[in-house]
């Protein structure tokens, strides 16, 4: 027989140190790639292929970041995935908030059906739609255009989805509390209910800036000329014309993730307070 | 100067669920005036109509001479106080206070005189920094009023304000509501379910149910001679006792006959009584109209009623009896050194002029 009192103590510790040990190997095998594309930036073209390969260059160099902006245009592409991705968020912002709020506390006829017809599009995949959108905004001369990628990317189902489940919680009598009080309609919405959302909209905001700023594949349909791709679309163009010069694809590549990076940590306090948020009561 | 009048008032939700109907009152100037009736009876939906909040269905409605039935609320100059108060809560208290006059446009001195003013008559100057997240609910609900005092509106509205207070506090600012109504001098429209708070506090309580208005009537005038028997047992705490009867006449007398008693009445003192002989009616009587003969050193035993103790509510100054008439479960209210115990048999008379009759049918007052 074992008389020897279980020792808690001790399992609990041996437990936190398997969770431990886990969360570490999953965050190496996560920013690996990511510090691989770092570290080969950094690295001269002889140093890219020495074997065996080299986590922290020998002679580091900024080299393939110069030549990003010599040699191709990438500031171009920053600038007009900067625009987009820019332009995208706040009219995103303000539309889908705008809709959402009405869906949430107006009452008008066909609303509920309104809405599920909305919701039952997340059902089609992008790329069914991608021809006919296309098509349309040829026919109407927005092809190559800041306006045709910002006016496709700017509503968003998800997002009227998004600030429709939070309106909800906010009380109608706030609503109404300010509509005695002397707002008008689009008054209550931006005094009362913005800010009220503002932890909705920090989430939304993070989101939709990092959609557009990460889509690949609808840019590169619509903006055909070399000048107005974007960020992604350079950077699958630098693969193509450059066929094996890893140096500078991974130098792109670090000037693309750098800004969602530095977006995600700015934002992230208000992401979690956006999720976690429950209603506003009291 | 406002006077807030309903012409043939109704509002009809969708689907047909009624809101209220046929509302006609004429809520004068300066007037402290109640809604009251059990949930769901309609008042909510009557003080909404007056802020602009629901479109009327049908009739009119006049704020100072004027119909108002399709001016939108914040043209109508009247404030509202929410039974959850309905503080912005991302505005400081100040600001919440200031927001109506900073839509109208104040110049900012005339603002800030004015939630001065309203926060030293309320005792929350010390809070004007404060969000509402980080007050008290008794001081959420003084700065909800303040918000309405600063509008100097023509008229308050009040829905359930205190509800959601515990009972002290209620107690409490019920009093100082009061008292503000008579500094104001404004026309001050109050719903609660409440019947002690409308008692209290009102000029002129309207009672409410299912959409219709019961009575409308200054407070006394309400106890003593409620119009039907649902606002006989509505107003009043614990409730009228209700006890079938049949009328006979007897010579000089009127008997009244129920399950194990009888009473006999004065026939001048009780001629409304005739076009009822030999039908059955409701008798109702107080609580407090039912006097204990022995504990009360009452001589005479005549309309003498036997009950039977079922248990009692000693409050301290006064005990709550519940007692068997028969079939008839009643209530009394009695000094509080007066103790009984289950099965005790009680001789109670029933004061005959606070006695209330009502039509078994209609149920309506019998006068
Ligand atoms: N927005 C609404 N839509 C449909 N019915 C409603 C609405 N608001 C209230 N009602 C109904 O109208 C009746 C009166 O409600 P209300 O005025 O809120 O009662 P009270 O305030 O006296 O409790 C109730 O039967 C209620 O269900
Ligand atoms: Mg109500």
């Amino acid at each position: 027989m074992n008389n020897k009192p279980k020792d808690y103590l001790m399992e609990y510790r041996l437990k936190k140190c398997i969770v431990y040990t886990l969360l570490i190997v999953g965050l190496i095998i996560t920013l690996a790639p990511f510090f691989w594309m770092l570290s080969t930036s950094l690295k001269t073209r002889a140093g890219i292929f020495t074997m065996p390969p080299q986590w922290i260059p020998d002679e580091p160099t900024l080299m393939h970041y110069g030549r990003l902006f010599d040699e191709v245009d990438f500031l171009r592409s920053f600038l007009n995935s900067t625009i987009v991705a820019i332009s995208v968020t706040v009219l995103g912002l303000f539309f889908n908030s705008l809709a959402g709020y009405a869906f949430a506390k107006y009452r008008f006829p066909g609303r509920d059906r309104i809405f599920a017809i909305l919701i039952l599009s997340l059902m089609v995949p992008g790329q069914v739609t991608m021809m006919p959108v296309f098509l349309i905004l040829r026919s109407v001369g927005l092809i190559n255009t800041y306006l045709g990628l910002i006016i496709t990317g700017t509503i968003s189902v998800f997002g009227i989805f998004l600030v429709r489940q939070f309106v909800q919680t906010i009380p109608n009598d706030l609503i109404e509390a300010a509509r005695i009080d002397g707002c008008s309609e689009f008054g209550i919405y931006l005094k009362v209910i913005l800010p009220l959302c503002k932890p909705v909209l920090a989430t939304l905001g993070i989101f939709t800036f990092m959609a557009s700023w990460n889509e690949f594949l609808w840019p590169l349909i619509v903006m055909v000329r070399e000048e107005m791709y974007t960020l992604p679309v350079a950077l699958a163009a630098l693969e193509g014309q450059y066929a094996t010069d890893y140096g500078l694809v991974m130098a792109g590549a670090v000037v693309v993730v750098i800004p969602v990076i530095i977006v995600f940590l700015l934002a992230q306090k208000y992401i979690i307070e956006g999720i976690s948020t429950t209603g506003l009561k009291g | 100067m406002a006077d807030v009048v309903f012409e043939n008032v109704s509002k009809i939700y969708n689907g047909g669920v009624i809101g209220c109907k046929d509302i006609n009152l004429e809520i004068r100037d300066k007037e402290f005036c109640i809604l009251v009736g059990p949930s769901g009876c309609g008042k909510s939906t009557t003080l909404r109509t007056i802020a602009g909040l629901e479109e009327i269905t049908e009739g009119n409605l006049k704020v100072d001479n004027e119909i108002v039935n399709n001016i939108p609320p914040k043209d109508r100059d009247i404030a509202m106080v929410f039974q959850n108060y309905a503080l912005y809560p991302h505005m400081k208290v100040a600001d919440n206070m200031a927001f109506g006059l900073k839509l109208r446009k104040y110049p900012k001195e005339e603002i800030n005189k004015r939630v001065d003013e309203a926060a030293r008559i309320l005792g929350i100057t010390k809070l004007l920094d404060r969000r509402p997240k980080q007050l008290s609910g008794g001081q959420r609900q003084r700065v909800a009023l303040g918000r309405a005092i600063v509008r100097k509106p023509k008229v308050f509205l009040f829905d359930e304000p205190l509800s959601n207070l515990d009972a002290k506090l209620r107690v409490q600012m019920r009093v100082e509501i009061k008292k503000l109504s008579s500094k104001l001098q404004t026309t001050m429209i109050y719903v609660t379910h409440d019947q002690v708070e409308a008692m209290t506090m009102g000029d002129r309580i309207v009672v409410m149910k299912d959409g219709f208005i019961q009575q409308v009537d200054d407070p006394i005038k309400l106890y003593n001679e409620p119009k039907n028997k649902f606002v006989a047992g509505f107003i009043g705490s614990p409730s009228m006792n209700f006890i079938d009867a049949e009328i006979t006449s007897e010579s000089e007398k009127y008997q009244i006959k129920g399950d194990s008693f009888n009473i006999s009445l004065n026939k001048k003192a009780f001629d409304f009584l005739q076009k009822y002989n030999g039908k059955n009616i409701i008798i109702g009587i107080r609580p407090e109209d039912i006097i204990d003969r022995v504990y009360a050193k009452v001589s005479t035993s005549k309309n003498v009623v036997r009950a039977e103790v079922i248990t009692e509510e000693p409050m301290g100054s006064e005990n709550y009896i519940h007692a068997n008439i028969g079939s008839n479960k009643i209530i009394m209210k009695t000094k509080g050194s007066n103790r009984v115990s289950m099965g005790d048999e009680l001789e109670l008379i029933f004061k005959p002029e606070q006695l209330h009759f009502f039509d078994v049918k209609t149920e309506e007052r019998i006068t």
